[in-house]
């Protein structure tokens, strides 16, 4: 909460400045229930807000056409389906790998501030197949003689929705010379979709899949396979101001992970989803297979060597900012706009970080109620970094569990000496960090304006 | 002594290294060396020796030998009886569990699990059976049952309960003080992993000069005991790396540091312990693996290790060595079967409570500790610190054998389960003396709640994170002891809390969920709070970065003394009653009366007609005098020359107040109630003005209208009868809606006068 803030720099001004700011939600959930807990306003009107939480359809449909006042603030950017969609991502991650290595190239005594390879290290290798099914087939066969697996998304849909795995190329051909029985398979329920010839061509070209090679070897908890879920917070792309959020939680698979073919098809295995694994039997309503980060960090510090850990750490932090640096060109910066995004990244046996996707509208309702918890925070400290109610100077290193990566266009980093570069993971200590600069604001405002004369003992007495 | 000498040495004998390091030593003193000639012939002999690179493990053996061989003391009769009547009931309900299951205590798995079986999928066949005994019967047994019984044997004292532990078997309890000395290496003065969390801050090089700050300092900490840890475990003696123990051991360290202070040996244990655990089948595995499915499965830190956990207690509950190895006997008096009859159908009358298996007999199950509810539990920490069963195992095994053990046997030892609630109670009572009789008389007691904190050594009760630093030092001081201790601390930290409850729920809802308490910090608290001058609970506080603002710094400053802060505790209904007092006054405000009046304060009111904005007429009155500081009834001249200090008449209202003899009786009744608004009844003359203006801003900001007619009644049960009568023309005066024919506005509702 940032009752810290509240008491003691919102105090010392005239009138509450929580009080005039005018919020629209789309959603019902968390995100509803923090701001109104910040004492903001509801309203009903259709422009005149301060903040509105919209969903990504309300940017596509209306932001164009919508003019907003300097004050007002919308959580997408216009574009954001650059970084978010699957097959986008690996477009602009591939050129901005090609620009780094161009780069490297024309200038070999500079360093460029990423590293080609950084970028390779990003994604597991990707086509979007409808477009480059020869490319695939090739790295297919080349791949086959080391038994590799590859995974099939959808790229628009999310949850777990249309995903499969296969290691024989005939599975994915017949899906692509026949789109019309996998659309069946798919949506059985529908059947007056096979009536229409025209509908259908549509339907195919609106259903673009990717092909990622799958990740056979990935570190296993107490033999399960588990993805990350971290929370990134930009606030413009141009220039780059980006919070990276310290807690974040790892998602369990309810069975323990095995390659064998059989098991291809068992999504209980292969998909972290919270949207797959509830339907599990076994699904616990109570813990929700939901595993804190900074446990995750406490768990291999003890079982594994510290030091690969720490860097496991920063690789993780730093993939996230290589997936940012690569679509800060192409991004439309508004300023209106912020994004607080849903990284899902995944870490092989040898200590690799590898994104998996990324979403904007990640989701912001709770199960369990330390999931609540974790939510509330951490949109708690996003309205803080926005700052609507004024308190903050901008040069804040950490606000409550937000560190801050990238500031106006320049890296924020630990010192050189530093034994470990990244927070990610660690303890969150928002609570006290956000008294701490409560106090520290509150003084600086003090300072700022003289108090008034009867409140100065000395003077009265005379 | 020296027949500990002369035991050990027979010991050593027997391991084949000791004779490797004879032979070796021997190489040594034949070995032609420069300086060998200096010294007798032993110092010759001691310095071959330690250059035959066998002198640390021979000491390791010798001590780990010599740790062993502590005298026990002897079992008090009535102990004894308790001891022999927990087992009779294990069997009984054991027998009962295995009729209803139509199950023998050990059979031939039906269908036994290979590696074949498909591993990834969850067991499906879905076995229904429950646990055998919970935590209740056996805190009953400890506290009413043989409470009684010891009253019934001491009959030359009637009607005094007895105090568990010192009365029943003659052990020693250590009070406060003494715990103090015991443990003064967890003072908060050392540096002490655990305390402040290491991972706050950028550990950087000591030099820099930024790192200043305690976080810092903690992250500094860290990296230097790793340092010294790694040394230590070059050598790997017990006794120092027990010592590094005390003051919390480095994350990555914690599994060798643990594993080499009690002496696991990888392998044969867990190979012994796992035979036959596919094709045989006890009878309290499926309870134990019910007891993992809810314990473990269910808790948030150590969910992923569900598998793991049950292979640990499974194979803890096959291992024939465990009984053997517990350092204060086994838990229970073991049950005996013969095998032949284990096998046989469900009804059995064979099985014997005995403390030897004869030929061809058998524990049951094989370990001799049959699980009560919460068993698990004790596994769970284990699978958080190493993934690996085989590495996990002997950990487990061997901190169940030399600590955890001690938690729920019932016996005369030192540091049993009965100690351990006598050794809790005692400091309660020391501590928080009045929260212990609030208790009592509501017909419970501390033990009630804490019980089941000893009992599972605090795993579910704390998040993993704690347990593994609370038990670095059970481990490093080597005694269970701190776990009753920081039972003590966490109720004497909710002692005012409980002061204030009024019925057994209230106060089981106080202790339902502790997991925000930071292990080592309160332990430190507890035990030296007091020493430092400190109020215990604010350095608790203090570490934790929970105190409130400005506390720290004036806590800083009082060193001197205790300040104990007192407080009457209220109830949510006394709260009520306080906000029935039928008549109000003007010191009655929502604004505290010293702030209110005293000269030094300001007041915030609402000038009139300067703006419409409320927002900019807000503005600030300060208080200057009315009568002279000189003034006084038997002085008549105004002092001319000395204005002095101004003060109000009103100032010195506590004089007054303080005479009435209402406020002896029972607490101040103060009330939130605003001076400007709607609640203010307005005395004078004065204090009516024209209000048209805020008609006119209520036009404007229906919202703030909202909230002043509807929301902020001071009073939530509504204005009284007399109030009413009073008050019938202020509201449509002050704008409010018209009220036709004289109804008045009563919240909703409508009233007539």
């Amino acid at each position: 909460m940032s009752d810290q803030l509240r008491k003691h720099v919102g105090s010392q001004r005239d009138h509450p400045p929580w009080k005039d700011i005018k919020f629209r939600c789309a959603f019902h959930n968390t995100i509803y229930d923090v701001l109104k807990s910040r004492g903001f306003r509801e309203t009903e009107n259709e422009m005149d807000f301060d903040l509105f939480w919209c969903d990504k359809e309300w940017i596509h449909e209306v932001f164009d056409h919508i003019h907003l006042q300097a004050h007002q603030r919308v959580n997408h950017f216009r574009n954001h389906y650059e970084l978010t969609r699957k097959d986008l991502l690996v477009k602009n991650i591939r050129r901005a790998q090609r620009q780094a290595l161009k780069e490297h190239r024309c200038s070999p005594c500079r360093v460029g501030p990423i590293p080609a390879q950084g970028f390779a290290a990003c994604s597991p290798t990707t086509f979007v197949l409808p477009l480059e099914y020869s490319m695939f087939v090739e790295e297919f066969k080349k791949q086959q003689a080391n038994g590799a697996i590859w995974i099939m998304k959808p790229v628009g849909k999310s949850q777990g929705r249309g995903i499969f795995l296969f290691d024989k190329l005939s599975q994915v051909s017949s899906w692509r010379q026949d789109p019309k029985w996998m659309r069946i398979q798919k949506e059985g329920e529908k059947p007056k979709l096979r009536n229409g010839d025209e509908e259908e061509e549509e339907k195919k070209e609106a259903e673009p899949y990717v092909v990622q090679r799958y990740l056979s070897d990935p570190l296993l908890i107490g033999g399960k396979k588990f993805d990350l879920r971290l929370y990134v917070l930009v606030t413009s792309y141009s220039p780059l101001t980006v919070y990276l959020y310290r807690s974040g939680f790892a998602r369990f698979s309810h069975a323990r992970f095995s390659m064998d073919t059989a098991d291809l098809s068992d999504a209980m295995i292969h998909l972290t989803n919270v949207a797959v694994q509830k339907h599990n039997d076994h699904y616990d309503e109570k813990r929700g297979g939901k595993w804190d980060l900074h446990s995750l960090k406490m768990h291999l510090m003890m079982t594994e060597d510290p030091k690969k850990v720490h860097q496991l750490f920063e690789d993780m932090q730093n993939v996230i900012l290589f997936s940012l640096l690569s679509v800060q060109k192409v991004m439309i910066q508004d300023k209106h706009c912020f994004e607080l995004y849903g990284y899902d990244i995944m870490i092989s046996k040898d200590f690799k970080p590898w994104l998996i996707e990324v979403n904007a509208s990640p989701s912001l309702s709770a199960n369990t109620v330390t999931d609540y918890e974790m939510k509330f925070a951490l949109l708690d400290d996003v309205l803080t970094v926005l700052d609507f109610e004024k308190y903050l100077q901008g040069t804040e290193d950490q606000i409550g569990g937000f560190d801050v990566l990238y500031r106006n266009g320049v890296r924020v980093g630990p010192p050189a000496t530093a034994a470990y570069r990244s927070r990610l993971g660690c303890c969150n200590n928002r609570e006290e960090q956000l008294r701490r600069l409560a106090q520290h604001l509150a003084g600086e405002e003090r300072n700022r304006t003289p108090p008034p004369p009867s409140a100065v003992p000395g003077r009265r007495r005379r | 002594m020296d027949d500990d000498v002369k035991e050990v040495l027979a010991a050593l004998r027997r391991e084949a290294f000791f004779w490797r390091a004879k032979q070796a030593t021997k190489d040594q003193l034949l070995r032609p060396l420069e300086d060998a000639t200096s010294g007798t012939e032993r110092e010759a002999v001691e310095r071959a020796f330690a250059a035959s690179g066998f002198r640390d493990k021979v000491k390791a053996f010798a001590f780990l030998r010599l740790r062993s061989m502590r005298p026990g003391t002897q079992d008090s009769p009535s102990v004894d009886w308790a001891r022999r009547q927990w087992s009779e009931l294990l069997l009984q309900r054991l027998q009962k569990l295995s009729q209803e299951q139509r199950q023998p205590f050990l059979r031939r798995r039906p269908k036994p699990l290979t590696s074949e079986d498909n591993p990834g999928k969850p067991r499906e066949e879905e076995v229904s059976t429950r646990h055998i005994v919970d935590l209740n019967s056996l805190y009953n047994l400890i506290t009413r049952d043989l409470r009684t019984r010891l009253a019934r044997d001491s009959s030359n004292r009637p009607g005094a309960m007895p105090a568990l532990g010192s009365e029943m078997s003659g052990i020693h309890l250590r009070s406060l003080e003494e715990l103090r000395l015991r443990y003064g290496e967890l003072a908060p003065g050392y540096g002490h992993l655990g305390v402040w969390r290491p991972s706050n801050s950028w550990a950087e090089v000591p030099e820099l000069p930024e790192a200043r700050d305690a976080r810092a300092e903690a992250a500094k900490l860290e990296m230097k005991r790793r340092r010294l840890g790694q040394k230590l475990l070059v050598n790997a003696y017990p006794a120092e790396l027990q010592i590094l123990a005390r003051f919390g051991v480095s994350p990555s360290l914690r599994r060798e540091v643990w594993g080499a202070c009690l002496g696991a040996k990888h392998g044969a244990a867990l190979q012994e312990a796992a035979r036959g655990i596919c094709e045989w089948e006890w009878l309290t595995d499926d309870v134990l693996r019910l007891d993992v499915a809810e314990h473990c499965a269910n808790d948030v830190s150590y969910f992923p290790f569900d598998e793991l956990v049950e292979a640990l207690v499974l194979a803890l509950s096959r291992d024939p060595q465990v009984s053997k190895l517990c350092e204060s006997g086994s838990p229970q008096i073991p049950i005996v079967v013969g095998e032949a009859v284990a096998q046989r159908g469900p009804a059995l009358s064979e099985a014997v409570v005995k403390d030897t298996a004869g030929e061809g007999e058998q524990f049951l199950p094989p370990s001799g500790v049959v699980p009560f509810k919460g068993f698990s539990n004790y596994a769970c920490p284990f699978a958080f610190l190493s993934d690996r069963l085989e590495t996990a195992y002997p950990l487990f095994r061997g901190f169940y054998c030399r600590h955890l053990s001690r938690l729920h046997s019932i016996s005369g030892q030192a540091e049993t389960l009965v100690t351990l609630c006598g050794l809790f109670e005692q400091l309660t009572a020391q501590a928080a003396p009045r929260a212990v009789q609030h208790l009592l008389a509501l017909d419970t007691s501390p033990l009630r709640y804490a019980f089941h904190w000893i009992v599972t050594g605090f795993v579910g009760c704390l998040p993993a994170e704690q347990i593994l630093h609370l038990w670095d030092r059970v481990l490093g001081f080597d005694s269970v002891e701190l776990v009753p201790v920081l039972a003590a601390a966490v109720f004497a930290l909710r002692a005012r809390l409980v002061l204030a409850a009024r019925r057994q729920e209230e106060v089981q809802l106080l202790f339902a969920d502790v997991s925000c308490v930071k292990a080592i910090p309160l332990l430190q608290a507890f035990l030296f709070g007091s020493d430092l001058g400190v109020d215990p609970w604010d350095l608790f506080r203090e570490v934790n970065g929970q105190i409130p603002d400005g506390r720290s710094t004036v806590l800083k400053e009082h060193h001197v003394g205790s300040v104990g802060f007192w407080s009457r505790s209220f109830s949510a209904s006394d709260v009520v009653a306080m906000r029935r007092t039928p008549t109000r006054r003007v010191i009655d405000s929502r604004q505290p009366p010293e702030e209110l009046l005293s000269p030094k304060s300001t007041m915030e009111v609402l000038t009139p007609k300067a703006t419409l904005d409320p927002a900019n007429r807000r503005s600030r009155l300060h208080y200057t005098c009315r009568i002279e500081d000189g003034f006084s009834p038997t002085n008549f001249l105004p002092s001319v020359t000395t204005p002095g200090t101004k003060s109000r008449a009103l100032d010195d209202w506590r004089v007054g107040e303080g005479s009435r003899i209402m406020n002896y009786l029972q607490p101040k009744k103060y009330r939130p109630m605003s001076l400007y608004g709607e609640a203010f009844q307005g005395k004078w003359n004065t204090d009516w003005h024209d209000v048209s203006h805020i008609s006119a801003l209520r036009q404007k900001y229906p919202w703030a209208r909202e909230s002043i007619e509807l929301k902020a009644l001071p009073h939530p049960e509504g204005p009284n009868a007399q109030e009413i009568r009073r008050n019938r023309n202020f509201g449509p005066s002050h704008g409010a809606d018209k009220c036709v024919r004289g109804m008045i506005r009563c919240g909703s509702l409508c009233m007539i006068p």
